[in-house]
């Protein structure tokens, strides 16, 4: 029994943290359905919307506003300076390079990040800020079946239904509404999309305010457990193995993958570890993605590639 | 003292009747860096006509019509489209005013299915607003439905119905062109911009096209402008044909004054300098 305990507190605490990952990983698919663009500033806008969030919390409660007023106006404030930011993205980055390639675009996103990450931290400071949106303490259930029950992070459960409420919507509004049909013809064919009457400008601030917003919420919760700081930017590099697994187009995918991974390396750490000497976290991800490129190099939920010869 | 007054535009004609100048382009130049794509043109097309634009490879025909639909801004020239003079224009505001196109490669958006590729065409004709269509209740509902018995009507009419689900990019060369045209039509356009419809097809399928074009241009009263090599599907489908060599009008009229023409039979089968 406790070693069937031990096993369930490793599995739900693996997918809890792999629902994490997913939150980052949503911030790419997001674009790239949209523009073909692999975004390499996801990680850049998940610091910016931390330390906008952060900074005018810590300022509003220095000056005596109510913590839940200041919690409000904090939200509103960040996602303000994600819209602008995505306005300045369409029109002085991407918005000039329609009709080129996905990698000219992808370069042109390596770019914007470095001025990014380095205006925000000139505009909000570079330390590590603590962020209390949500309790970090813990949960333990079951403890009737099992000696001391499962430990199950609060953190993690909130940030699991942060998730899923996200990702509802955002398959709604890609499935059900004109402008996600409009966003998936954008990523297809700039010029066709243009043919048939498509505001490409206008499509793309779209794309990249609710990038900007994904990772708004990613930084909630990323912030509250490891603080708000620059490392938050390496994220993006956990978020990789997740789309290649999952597939760079598919929002389902983008959670699956982030499961996978969350649980298979929280797994093969408790249960490999003692065997092979430990550390399998800081690996796993990429090892189980390469395997996935050699088997199904579109990812487990990806669109088939389709070419015509 | 008081400042310019720019003249207002000529009637902003919205109908215009069979038979009158609905585009007309003037003495349009057009340029990349040393190139001179486009020198000096100007022709017109009227309402309710085929036009054929045609000319050996490289003469600037594309070129014309990426001019037409605000894909490139010339640097000289005027353009007048329902009687109303142009300025430099994006191609998503031409849609909305009425000109569709398809591409000389094929330009369809891969990954959806030929039902969806042909949705996008309804995309300036729906109104109702983001979240109502996600919620998908109500009016946007009834939108919806709408939009999609239009979009079936045409997918009747192209006989495209067996592969109505399908993914576009799988589907060979001469249906894609089908839905190409299917997704411009759904557009309900004023001018239709045909980038050679029929390149690539073996003889049956480019009688199909011929058929489709003509429907259209009779059952819809949609004037249509093409750039086409086969010289008898341009002979038969078109009212009046300008012919482009080394991006300069060196012809204008109807097919058979055309065919006569020296410096076009030049242009064709070259001639000794």
């Amino acid at each position: 029994m406790v070693v069937f305990g031990q096993f369930l507190e490793v599995l739900i605490g693996g997918l809890l943290a792999g629902v994490l990952y997913s939150l980052v990983a949503l911030g790419f698919v997001l674009i790239f359905k949209a523009s073909g663009v692999f975004n390499f500033a996801q990680g850049a806008m998940v610091l910016l919307a931390g330390l906008a969030l952060v900074r005018s919390l810590d300022f509003m409660v220095a000056r005596g506003v109510p913590v839940w007023a200041a919690i409000v106006l904090g939200l509103v404030f960040a996602g303000l300076i994600m819209a602008i930011s995505a306005w300045l993205i369409e029109r002085f980055v991407v918005g000039p390079l329609v009709n080129q390639d996905g990698l000219t675009l992808f370069m042109s996103t390596i770019g914007a990040t470095f001025i990014i990450e380095g205006a925000a931290q000139l505009i909000f400071g570079s330390d590590v800020y603590p962020l209390r949106l949500f309790p970090t303490d813990a949960w333990f259930l079951f403890e009737s079946a099992f000696p001391g029950g499962i430990l199950v992070n609060k953190l993690d459960v909130w940030g699991g239904l942060i998730a899923g409420i996200l990702v509802t919507g955002l398959a709604i509004f890609f499935q059900k509404t004109k402008t996600g049909r409009a966003l998936r013809a954008v990523a297809d064919d700039h010029a066709a999309a243009q043919s048939v009457g498509i505001p490409i400008s206008w499509i793309w601030f779209v794309v990249w305010l609710v990038a900007g917003l994904v990772a708004l919420v990613a930084a909630t919760v990323w912030g509250t457990k490891l603080g708000v700081q620059f490392s938050i930017t390496f994220l993006a590099l956990k978020a990789l193995p997740v789309l290649i697994i999952g597939g760079f187009t598919s929002v389902p995918g983008a959670i699956v993958g982030g499961l996978l991974i969350g649980a298979g390396e929280k797994l093969a750490e408790v249960y490999l570890g003692p065997f092979i000497g430990g550390g399998i976290e800081y690996w796993f991800a990429y090892v189980l993605a390469l395997a996935v490129l050699l088997a199904r190099p579109q990812g487990l939920f990806g669109e088939r590639i389709i070419e015509r010869i | 003292m008081k400042a310019d007054v720019k003249p207002k535009p000529v009637i902003a004609g919205q109908g215009v009747d069979a038979g009158e100048v609905l585009l007309a382009v003037q003495n349009v130049s057009l340029s990349f860096g040393g190139v001179r794509a486009i020198r000096n043109v100007s022709f017109d097309i009227r309402k309710g006509e085929i036009r054929a634009i045609i000319g050996p490879n490289g003469a600037g025909k594309t070129s014309m019509l990426n001019v037409i639909n605000g894909f490139y801004h010339p640097q000289e020239g005027v353009i007048t489209y329902k009687g109303r003079q142009r300025s430099a224009m994006r191609p998503h505001i031409a849609a909305s005013q009425g000109i569709a196109r398809t591409f000389q490669n094929v330009a369809l958006f891969k990954g959806m299915s030929t039902l969806d590729n042909i949705m996008t065409g309804r995309t300036l004709k729906m109104r109702r607003g983001l979240l109502a269509h996600a919620l998908h209740f109500g009016p946007a509902k009834r939108e919806e439905i709408r939009h999609r018995a239009a979009v079936e009507h045409i997918i009747d009419f192209l006989e495209i119905a067996h592969i109505r689900k399908a993914p576009v990019g799988k589907l060979p060369y001469g249906l894609q062109k089908r839905v190409e045209l299917g997704r411009a039509l759904a557009m309900e356009p004023e001018l239709l911009l045909l980038d050679e419809p029929m390149a690539g097809m073996n003889l049956e399928e480019k009688q199909d096209m011929s058929r489709f074009i003509l429907t259209v241009r009779d059952a819809f009263n949609t004037t249509i402008a093409l750039i086409e090599h086969d010289m008898g599907v341009v002979m038969d489908l078109s009212d009046r044909v300008v012919v482009l060599d080394y991006g300069q009008k060196i012809a204008d009229g109807t097919p058979a004054e055309v065919q006569g023409n020296q410096a076009v039979i030049d242009a064709y089968l070259g001639v000794a300098h």
